[in-house]
Parts: structure tokens; C-alpha cells; sequence
């Protein structure tokens, strides 16, 4: 059996890991670009999407409840930003809970992979993630390892790091 | 098989490894020690040239069928160079999966979860790779099972669902 193929279903595929000094506490209620996420790209020629993917962890903070958002965003350069779509539809994802209920509230310590699929340009333009932390009242959240205080009481001598990376493709 | 590639890049995944059980197995339940993750070893031989090797392990994951609350996983990821003779973890990549609880409220998490790394190129010779994994005094956690659902009449049947786990490898 033979198969022409015309096209590769992923190219240009461009990959970007990121050696991480310290667990990142995200900033209170404003967007800010997390360590990491953020890549330059050229779509292939002819593409009609660019795949983006960004893989951490994110650990809960000193308090509970806590609550964290992150978008994606592009530009020319990285002090030229704007959102993907109107409202970012599509490029935001939350992670945690606002319960403040005194007895239900969430200390979550997860991996995650964030994947967003964004119509191709021409050119380059740098792709950045941004989080912030918008628990109540003292909740915060980390991202890129986990807190010591996860892992008590057998291993939380000290917090662990993760090196995040991203992946982009045209398709 | 043949395949002509008119337009094609020299940027993709090359080298594609799966490896997954061949039936859903049975439920690993972590201690407070390290054991070897089910299913999660695979020797690799990357691409020639390569920049990364990609690494990917997915089963389900969170509270054990035997004490639904308290959930907390925690994992290592290892390789070796010697068939296994020696390991050696690589630096920043350990990951979690779970929740402090609260009090007396229990806190379930539980779902189908990949767990990704990506290794530096090393060279074009054989690798393997596995997980670990351990929990904590007064936590619990179990792999490759989901279990203990309640619906608006109570507990659903079945209530427990098995994962054919599998790793892959790419080289990038």
C-alpha cells in the first residue's frame, strides 16, 4: 500500500523549555507573563491554525480557596500585546475554586497543559502567557513546581521545581 | 508501505514509540514510599540528531477505591542509560496530583490525567524512562482506576472504571 502525502499534518513544529531558579507566585489580579510561556513563531506557509501548548505545574498557596486564570496573547513583540479574540474567548483557562465556605475550600496541586488552537498569520509574532492570581482574600497560587507544604509531612523539606515547556506547530 | 512526501518539513515528530495495555489491569495503590508506576516504562532510542524526546503517560488517577478521600499523588521521573541497572531522576521535573483537605471535609479528586516531560537529547542510543510514585501520612492514592461515583440515586453501577495506561515516546 503507498500514500501520497501532499502536507505534514504538524509542521514547523518549534519547541521551548525553560530551566526554572524559583517556584513563580502569580501577581494579584493583573495579568503578568508567566516564566516560560512565552515563544516566538512563524506559522508554515499555507497554515491554517498554530497549535500551542504549555505544560507546568501549578501548586495552591498559604491560603485556601485558591483560584488561577491564565490567557494566551500575541503581538509583535512582547510590549505590544493583544488579545487573540474579543473578550479572549477561547484563549482563557481557570484552574482552583472560590468556595469560601470555611469548611470546602480547594488546595489543589496539579500538573497542567494548556492548549490553545489559534488561526495562523504571516510573519512572527511572540506568543505569551499570562496568569494572575485572582483568589479571595489571601489565597495565591504558584506556578512552575510545588509547594513544600503539599508534600508534608514525608518530603516538604523544600519546594520542587518544574521546568516548564511549550510546544507550537502549524497544521 | 511507502510514503512520498511532496511538502513536507524537516521540523516533526519522528520516531513515534506506544506501548499500552493490552486489557484495562488492576488498581495500584501508592504508599509512603516510592514504587515503580504501572505501565509507565519504555525504552527509547530517539532520532538521530534530535533536540527533545517527548514523554507522555496517561492513566486515570486520584482516590482509591478503598478510602475515597484525602487524595494525594506524587511522582519522580527516572531514567537509566544501563538497562535499568541504575537511575537517575532528571532535575525539575517531579509532579502531583491532588488536594489538602480541610478539616473533616474530604476532598476527591480523581480523573483521566497525562503526565508530560520532555527530556534534552542525549544522543542515538537506548534510554529508559519510568515513573514513581508515593503518598503521604493520612493521604491516599490509586492509579489506573476510577471508582466511587454517586449519582442522584446513590452509588452509580459500575462504579469503577479501568484504564489500559500507555506511554509514548517522540523525538522532536
Amino acid at each position: 500500500m503507498a500514500y501520497l502525502i501532499t502536507q505534514d499534518t504538524k509542521r514547523n513544529i518549534k519547541v521551548k523549555k525553560t530551566t526554572v531558579t524559583q517556584l513563580e507566585q502569580m501577581v494579584d489580579h493583573v495579568y503578568t507573563a508567566i516564566n516560560g510561556g512565552t515563544i516566538e513563531y512563524a506559522p508554515a506557509p499555507n497554515s491554517t491554525y498554530v497549535y500551542y501548548e504549555f505544560n507546568s505545574m501549578i501548586s495552591y498557596g498559604t491560603d485556601l480557596a485558591s483560584y488561577g486564570k491564565f490567557r494566551l496573547v500575541y503581538g509583535p513583540d512582547t510590549n505590544n500585546l493583544t488579545s487573540i479574540a474579543t473578550d479572549d474567548v477561547n484563549y482563557i483557562a481557570h484552574f482552583g475554586g472560590t468556595n469560601t465556605n470555611t469548611t470546602r475550600k480547594q488546595k489543589d496541586t496539579v500538573p497542567i497543559k494548556l492548549v490553545f488552537i489559534i488561526p495562523a498569520w504571516q510573519g512572527t509574532k511572540y506568543l505569551v502567557l499570562q496568569g494572575l492570581d485572582d483568589s479571595e482574600g489571601a489565597g495565591d497560587y504558584y506556578i512552575n513546581g510545588i509547594r513544600a507544604e503539599a508534600k508534608y509531612p514525608e518530603e516538604d523539606d523544600a519546594d520542587d521545581l518544574f521546568d516548564p515547556f511549550v510546544i507550537v506547530y502549524s497544521y | 508501505m511507502a510514503y512520498l512526501h511532496i511538502n513536507g518539513t524537516t521540523e516533526r515528530l519522528t520516531n513515534v514509540s506506544i506501548n499500552q495495555a493490552s486489557t484495562p489491569i488492576t488498581e495500584q495503590v501508592a504508599t509512603t514510599s516510592w514504587a515503580d508506576v504501572t505501565y509507565s516504562s519504555i525504552t527509547y532510542t530517539p532520532t538521530k540528531d534530535s533536540q527533545y524526546v517527548l514523554y507522555e503517560f496517561h492513566t486515570y488517577m486520584g482516590v482509591p477505591f478503598t478510602n475515597d478521600n484525602e487524595c494525594k499523588g506524587y511522582f519522580k521521573f527516572l531514567y537509566s542509560d544501563n538497562s535499568g541497572s541504575t537511575w537517575s531522576e532528571l532535575s525539575n521535573s517531579r509532579t502531583f496530583y491532588g488536594s489538602n483537605f480541610n478539616d473533616s471535609n474530604t476532598m476527591k479528586l480523581r480523573g483521566s490525567v497525562t503526565i508530560t516531560q520532555l527530556i534534552p537529547y542525549w544522543n542515538n542510543t537506548a534510554r529508559q524512562f519510568k515513573l514513581q510514585v508515593m503518598t503521604f501520612t493520612d493521604f491516599h492514592f490509586g492509579l489506573h482506576r476510577l471508582s466511587n461515583f454517586y449519582g442522584p440515586s446513590g452509588a452509580v453501577t459500575p462504579n469503577s472504571h479501568f484504564a489500559r495506561p500507555f506511554v509514548m515516546c517522540a523525538s522532536i
